[in-house]
């Protein structure tokens, strides 16, 4: 049994054909470069969880689902600049990190937000609350966590879409749900076991 | 090996479950993508300057030849700056005299007569005053006088040369006009410049040359004459 799963990953790691025939979504790419708009919209539906969680690790909630559409839209204009067509998704959770912090800047320059957006109306009290604890945690953690607790994405699919290595967003894993398993002990004054943050 | 945090596989941990359902309500909602009304097609991909630039930049085996390379070019260009400009700032005097020195010598062709020496260069080539060493005689018109007749001429023609190849040299154009105008005054104008001072310092080192070789010639012709003179003495009977 132990083999047989050790065979299977490194198969799966090595990914031969995926060398032989491009992935679908490096041909979609192309078809979109080309003006597309359906297969974009494909794009947009695979990839529009991980935009969506790169910008709630950083932005207020009622924020993100304009941005989600906003950085998509930018992608979609700047398509011709993306160089390997098979790394769509770490291009354009890049495209993400900067606009959230664009917005940061621009929201400092017009008005504080309401408390209302930046808590996430119509959610529960703790769900907002844990939420923001885990945007406290260093940035590698948070944006980990949010798209495994959050987006319910596994770590092997994190990896894949952000473009970084098994390893790392395994540590990142472990490591953010320690810290957040201390921070969230240490405001509720007790483990989370008994079933309250 | 397998965790649920890691892949969901195998024994749910509680506090990850509970934040699953907690933070799930967060989770991105699927809507349709918003095309605005004025959406244009994708922007043409940018022009590559170097085509092979990309592969050379994630190639690990050329990366470092690039990286050699690079830097073997940057090195190649410092040295060969730091060449030119020495060059240039070692020609730089050379080409201001030789500018300044084309206009005496174009004059000088036209007329192909030599010039008279200005009155500052007479008075420095001319040898040493003898009289007080030899109380009073003229030693070196009575040296010239010994000589024969031939070599007497070859000493004129020399002496009349002298003056002819240094006016071709003559660099500094305030000196020459300075001395043929105002009678051989060396003036503060002519030596306040750099290219007149340098060609004052030039124009010193010649005669000095020219004064010594003068004079090494005319101890030679007074050693010939004594030489002669003693030879005839010991020839009489």
């Amino acid at each position: 049994m132990f083999e047989v799963e050790t065979g299977t990953l490194l198969f799966a790691e090595r990914r031969p054909e995926a060398a032989e025939a491009p992935p679908p979504e490096a041909a979609l790419v192309e078809s979109a470069r080309a003006g597309d708009r359906a297969a974009f919209e494909r794009l947009y539906h695979t990839y529009a969880p991980l935009v969506h969680g790169v910008l709630l690790a950083r932005v207020p909630y009622g924020e993100v689902s304009d941005l989600v559409q906003d950085v998509f839209l930018t992608a979609f204009r700047k398509l011709g600049a993306l160089r390997d067509p098979e790394r769509f998704g770490p291009w354009v959770a890049i495209i993400a990190r900067n606009r959230a912090a664009d917005f940061y800047r621009r929201a400092r320059q017009t008005e504080e937000l309401r408390d209302e957006l930046a808590q996430g109306a119509g959610r529960p009290a703790e769900a907002a609350e844990a939420l923001e604890i885990i945007r406290s945690l260093p940035e590698a953690y948070r944006e980990t966590l949010v798209l495994r607790l959050v987006e319910g994405m596994t770590g092997p699919e994190i990896a894949e879409r952000t473009g970084l290595r098994p390893a790392s967003v395994r540590v990142n894993l472990h490591r953010g749900m320690k810290l957040l398993r201390q921070r969230l002990g240490v405001k509720c004054g007790g483990d989370l076991k008994d079933g309250s943050l | 090996m397998s965790d649920y945090l890691w892949d969901k596989k195998g024994e749910p941990d509680a506090d990850v479950a509970r934040l699953e359902s907690l933070l799930g309500t967060f989770a991105h909602e699927p809507r349709p993508l918003e095309w605005p009304a004025g959406a244009a097609a994708p922007e043409p991909r940018p022009a590559k300057l170097l085509p092979f630039a990309s592969r050379l930049r994630t190639s690990r085996r050329f990366a470092p030849a690039a990286l050699a390379a690079a830097a073997a070019l940057l090195v190649a260009s410092v040295l060969v700056a730091s060449a030119f400009l020495r060059a240039r700032v070692a020609d730089e005097g050379g080409r201001a005299t030789a500018r300044e020195s084309s206009r005496p010598d174009a004059g000088a062709r036209k007329d192909e007569r030599p010039a008279a020496p200005p009155q500052v260069e007479r008075t420095m080539l001319e040898p040493p005053p003898f009289e007080d060493l030899k109380g009073g005689k003229k030693v070196e018109s009575a040296a010239v006088g010994n000589l024969p007749k031939v070599e007497r001429q070859r000493k004129g023609l020399q002496l009349a040369a002298a003056p002819r190849r240094r006016q071709r040299d003559l660099n500094a154009e305030p000196l020459q006009n300075g001395g043929a105008g105002s009678g051989g005054g060396l003036t503060l104008e002519a030596m306040s410049t750099r290219a007149g001072a340098s060609s004052l310092v030039d124009n010193a080192r010649l005669l000095t040359k020219e004064q010594l070789v003068y004079a090494l010639r005319l101890t030679g012709a007074k050693l010939r004459d004594i030489r002669e003179k003693a030879q005839k003495a010991e020839a009489r009977p």
